[in-house]
């Protein structure tokens, strides 16, 4: 029972080197400031109450009680500086939180600011959201309680920080890969529910929706076989992530098939941030090494 | 250099087992309801850090996809159709579409489709009032995909766009029909 009890202690707080948890700082600030950069000439559009979506109806489909950009708008309307200025600026410091978090500079500050401005413009523009808002929303979280600075950041190069192997970055990093493998085993378990996934019909459906259609697969009917691997691909390695994504000998295979398969959804359904996000995640999580020696990765145990 | 574990460590380890708990619960979609005067508490915990959130993208599979058709009157009287999307970026384009997707019939409360649906619609004319300064109406058509099968596919028969509401407003009176 002790030995239970050790080993268990071991899994979750021997010190580990913060390298993964910098890894993901840096990869999830680049993809959310490509986002932000894409979104630039459309924010007001999404944001403001005369927006796409305006008033009420925005407030309907966040919810009650969470933060919205028109807090803030209505606070700074008693200097007379309008909502388009409020949300620009709202808008600016989030860009320049996620810069400083990228460079990791006052990266605790940062990532507190990040969090909170990106939760607050999820919520403000709530119907326009999609999964790479999700993910963001649960790391960036995660950042704001994890070293995130204590690694390939500046605050390490000017002293504020020291890069130390701790608990604390191993506790982080066994949140980060359980969050994953939580994430795709539900994720699997769901679409193993319905008969799109066996049958071949669900990458048949994705890769001919007019939303998602980037080149014409219509050809494919004639591959019906092709398409049932590639849904039977999908499922074996999100339903067997939280058990093949742990062995030394199978963690490669699995990294390269997870970073494969989105990249596949980024580039055949045309949902590269998110595609992209969840190449960070699992590449910061699960290839990034957090022993000094290791070339590729960390061990489980 | 390395740290010793101390019970503080332990102590946050407990607060993160705790909210991987609550990841399980969200991602499986556990009803919060069971845990009486907690349940608010964990609902704001939940949507604050994200730990409330289900992954089941393209889960269960794909049903269709909705698509919005703006025609814009003139002062002069002359149509044209305006896309909602204003071609920034594809990315941009895609949030948009998540807006129109809003549209989705919810099968059990037919009542409530009906006001989101009005709703949005005049919320959407609006922006092509704003953007359009010499519209006199607007007449939004919404239309779902409805995608063909391999089988069907197979057969020659092809996906199509079926209407699915419809509603005209003008800047004099807004008068709503479906």
């Amino acid at each position: 029972m002790k030995h239970a009890l050790s080993r268990f202690e071991a899994f979750f707080l021997a010190p580990a080197s913060p390298r993964p948890i910098a890894a993901l700082r840096i990869g999830l600030a680049v993809v959310l400031l490509l986002q932000a950069f894409l979104l630039r000439h459309d924010m007001i559009e999404f944001l403001a109450s005369d927006g796409i979506v305006q008033g009420e109806l925005a407030s309907y489909f966040s919810g009650e009680g969470v933060p919205r950009l028109s807090l803030l708008t209505d606070f700074l309307a008693r200097w007379h500086i309008t909502e388009t200025a409020g949300i620009q600026f709202a808008c600016g410091v989030y860009g320049l939180s996620l810069a400083l978090l990228g460079v990791g500079l006052f990266t605790r500050t940062a990532s507190i600011l990040a969090w909170l401005l990106h939760w607050t413009i999820m919520n403000t523009s709530d119907s326009t959201a999609y999964g790479v808002d999700l993910y963001a929303h649960v790391f960036l979280f995660y950042l704001m309680w994890m070293p995130a600075g204590d690694a390939w950041s500046l605050d390490v190069r000017l002293g504020r920080r020291r890069e130390e192997f701790s608990p604390y970055a191993r506790l982080g990093i066994r949140v980060l890969q359980l969050q994953l493998c939580i994430t795709y085993l539900c994720s699997a378990v769901e679409k193993a529910t319905g008969p799109q996934w066996w049958n071949g019909e669900l990458l048949w459906r994705a890769l001919n929706l007019p939303v998602y259609r980037q080149f014409d697969f219509t050809w494919l009917v004639n591959w019906p076989l092709l398409l049932k691997v590639g849904g039977w691909g999908s499922l074996a390695l999100e339903g067997l992530y939280w058990i093949f994504i742990w062995p030394r000998k199978t963690r490669r295979f699995w990294v390269a098939g997870i970073v494969g398969l989105h990249l596949g959804i980024a580039l055949f359904l045309g949902l590269h941030l998110f595609g992209l996000i969840m190449c960070v995640l699992t590449l910061s999580a699960f290839a990034v090494s957090s022993e000094p020696s290791a070339k590729f990765s960390l061990p489980a145990n | 250099m390395t740290r010793a574990i101390s019970n503080r460590h332990r102590l946050w380890l407990g607060i993160a087992l705790v909210h991987l708990v609550l990841v399980i619960f969200g991602a499986a979609y556990v009803d919060l309801d069971r845990f009486g005067f907690l349940e608010p508490a964990i609902s704001y915990y939940g949507a604050l850090s994200g730990s409330s959130n289900s992954y089941g993208f393209f889960a269960p599979g794909i049903d269709s996809q909705l698509h919005a058709i703006f025609e814009v009157t003139d002062s002069r009287g002359r149509q044209r159709l305006v896309p909602l999307e204003t071609g920034a970026s594809a990315e941009s384009d895609l949030r948009v579409g998540n807006i129109i997707d809003q549209f989705a019939p919810d099968r059990d409360d037919k009542e409530s489709d009906v006001q989101l649906q009005r709703s949005l619609s005049a919320s959407l004319a609006r922006v092509l009032f704003m953007r359009i300064p010499d519209a006199k109406s607007v007449n939004v058509r919404l239309e779902e995909y409805r995608p063909v099968s391999m089988e069907d596919y197979r057969k020659n028969k092809r996906s199509y766009w079926a209407p699915l509401y419809s509603a005209r407003y003008s800047l004099n009176a807004r008068v709503a029909r479906q």
